[in-house]
């Protein structure tokens, strides 16, 4: 994944409408992208659903660009930052979380992203103070109301239910 | 034959005395050259290849861009530009010397390398247009290949740098990455991949020659594909240790040039900014994303393949159905969320709340319909072709497909009896029969459920709402979808449904794949009970 960069979202009016045709077809749901991005929790719902269908790549791409939008948008590089963590990627999570650092300075997560980095690149001095024990964060699900496993799985089992009385005629 | 030359504003692609003369051009090119003269020939090959390039540009580009409405006409020029590239490469394979004497001067070197760069470009180019002309592939194309680049690298000219012209543009490369672009496209081609697309994919794969190179050794970082250039009939395929193999690609690199030309797009910029492709709808550029990411994806993942396609022994009948209504209405009539007991829906509440009156379910299929959907009686016979775990072929009169658009939902019934299968048109091809068009289909769904869903909303008589589930394999629910009309969709509505014994409120989610009028969503399940 490019590392972010704040001068990627084009001031051009030209550049900026491609730009935003671009998202509007690669991202299905975006048909006004200049505002969907700022809509942190609308870009955090829709980057898990890409998740969901095991399109990280495409979920880091969408969280890019709402960044690029804005970039105070705290949540989403503590997605991005997850997202690297959980693929395994240390260049990508150091690029993130220096950026992260450097942008929220006195950010509570940055005790826990220490303690990721400590975890995947065991003896990189960055971490050495961090502690070791840590509990795994969950910042690539947005808040509960909005997504609720049981509820997901309940209507998952009637659809099965009822395809397999269909299938089976 | 028409005596319009072209670039003219005639409708239509049409052959003309002017494309004759190009072919008469090009056979007594190949009966003059000197072929001892190496250095001499490429020229005169390589300055017949820019004056073809320049007469076809807006042959190519007109027939490109006139997508599937096209006539008999307009497939004769495309396959005549087929023919052409095929003929240029002939000539250009005959003035390849093969060997390089020892002691040949580096400078002398550089010219003989540029014929091998020429064949090895040409043969990529015929290919390729031969598959948007949905010609038959030819099969000794890749034994070519192989042939040319073993004995480039046998004469020490595989990496030497030169610079080839394409489409007016100077691109520096060497024959092998030249050979790997040929032997991508080859591989890229075979599936679902359309002629705009293909062409987009050309211009990137010249942008990545710098990508482009092959290791002996298996790639130990990262999954790669692999060439065995002692079996002609096989191109790149996935490594698999084990696999006899000389020649190695890495799939990182290939990776990183996609996310660098994402990145173009960021930044408003059409990449690679220069091609035929630069005038394409922003949808076939992020289709092809889409495309690559997926067939990358199937090359990291190590046990999975591409569904195997079995074909049909005997061509067979089966009960086709196109668009949105006709399939809620006439193909899912029996297949509801309420299982198969309840054979019809009528009169049946689907959700808590009032049983719709007639009147207000006529209101609500009206506005779902808008203009977009049109119902269309499903034409017999249609022919299914192969099937795949994925996908499907049919076979259909090609005035009746004229009918049918890409990324239409289609409903397939294999077996009397049994339920529908639920798809999307992804391609359409009007090969050697003309009167026949084979129609690529896309499987969502073996056992789509047709819902009738209830707008939660403050009015006093609530509107039904058509929705089609398609459920998502994986078990914790959060990949199953719904189809709904595009103008259900905007309202962004909440929605309650009965499935099976419960009763459930819904959001719509991403949209996962969509078509003219309508939206697969995600669900997003708010209410069960």
């Amino acid at each position: 994944m490019p590392i972010l960069d704040e001068s990627v979202a084009p001031a051009d009016a030209n550049a900026r409408r491609l730009r935003e045709r671009y998202i509007a077809a690669r991202f299905l749901q975006f048909p006004q992208p200049a505002q969907a991005l700022k809509n942190t929790a609308n870009v955090m719902r829709w980057a898990r659903q890409l998740m969901d269908d095991d399109q990280s790549r495409q979920a880091a791409e969408l969280l890019q660009l709402a960044l690029e939008e804005d970039l105070t948008q705290q949540s989403l590089w503590l997605f991005l930052i997850e997202l690297a963590w959980l693929g395994n990627d240390p260049g990508t999570f150091i690029e993130l979380s220096e950026n992260f650092r450097a942008r929220f300075p006195r950010a509570e997560t940055l005790v826990t992203i220490d303690s990721m980095g400590k975890k995947l690149l065991p003896g990189d001095p960055r971490y050495a103070e961090a502690d070791k024990e840590f509990i795994v964060p969950d910042w690539s699900t947005p808040e509960s109301e909005l997504r609720d496993e049981l509820r997901q799985q309940r209507l998952h089992i009637a659809l099965v239910e009822a395809m397999a009385s269909h299938a089976s005629r | 034959m028409s005596s319009h030359p072209p670039g003219t504003n005639q409708p239509g692609l049409q052959l003309t005395r002017y494309h004759s003369g190009m072919a008469d051009k090009h056979s007594a090119l190949e009966q003059s050259l000197n072929k001892a003269n190496v250095a001499e020939s490429e020229q005169a090959v390589s300055k017949a290849l820019r004056e073809f390039e320049e007469f076809s540009r807006n042959d190519r580009e007109r027939f490109l861009l006139g997508g599937l409405a096209q006539t008999g006409s307009d497939q004769a020029v495309c396959e005549w530009i087929a023919a052409r590239y095929d003929h240029l490469g002939r000539i250009s394979r005959a003035i390849v010397p093969y060997e390089i004497a020892p002691g040949t001067a580096d400078k002398d070197k550089v010219g003989m390398a540029r014929t091998w760069a020429l064949a090895v470009m040409l043969t990529g180019h015929a290919s390729k247009w031969r598959k948007i002309a949905g010609l038959r592939g030819d099969t000794a194309v890749r034994g070519r290949l192989h042939k040319l680049f073993v004995t480039a690298m046998m004469a020490g000219v595989d990496a030497t740098i030169l610079d080839v012209m394409v489409d007016r543009r100077s691109i520096e490369t060497t024959v092998e990455a030249l050979y790997v672009r040929a032997l991508l496209l080859e591989r890229f081609a075979s599936g679902n991949l359309p002629p705009k697309r293909l062409e987009i994919l050309d211009s990137w794969l010249m942008t990545w020659m710098g990508a482009l190179w092959l290791s002996r050794e298996p790639v130990i970082d990262g999954p790669s594909l692999a060439i065995n250039t002692r079996n002609p009939t096989v191109g790149l395929t996935r490594f698999v240790p084990g696999d006899r193999a000389d020649f190695f690609l890495g799939l990182r690199p290939l990776r990183r040039q996609l996310e660098r030309a994402a990145a173009d797009f960021h930044r408003g910029i059409i990449f690679p900014g220069w091609g035929i492709g630069l005038s394409f709808r922003m949808e076939e550029h992020v289709s092809l994303i889409d495309f690559l990411e997926r067939e990358f994806a199937l090359i990291e993942s190590s046990g999975a393949q591409k569904s195997k396609r079995f074909s049909i022994g005997n061509v067979s009948d089966v009960s086709v159905i196109f668009g949105f209504n006709d399939i809620y209405a006439r193909a899912l009539q029996n297949q509801s969320t309420m299982g198969s007991s309840s054979v019809s829906e009528r009169g049946a509440v689907n959700a808590p709340g009032d049983a719709l009156s007639g009147a207000a379910a006529r209101r609500a299929s009206l506005s779902e319909t808008g203009g977009f959907v049109q119902p269309r009686v499903g034409r017999q016979p249609i022919n299914l072709l192969d099937i795949s775990e994925s996908g499907l072929g049919l076979e259909m009169d090609t005035e009746e497909a004229s009918f049918v658009e890409v990324e239409e939902l289609v409903a397939v019934r294999i077996e009397a009896g049994k339920p529908y299968v639920l798809g999307v048109v992804v391609r359409k091809t009007s090969a050697h029969q003309r009167s026949v068009t084979t129609v690529g289909v896309k499987v969502l769904s073996k056992v789509p459920l047709r819902a009738t869903l209830e707008m939660l909303n403050d009015r006093l008589v609530r509107q039904s709402v058509k929705g089609i589930f398609v459920a998502g394999k994986a078990e914790h629910g959060f990949a199953d979808s719904i189809i709904v009309t595009d103008a259900i969709y905007k309202t962004n509505p909440t929605l309650s449904v009965m499935v099976a014994s419960g009763v459930f409120h819904l959001r719509l989610g991403r949209v996962r794949q969509q078509g003219p009028g309508w939206k697969m969503a995600a669900v997003e399940v708010r209410v069960a009970h």
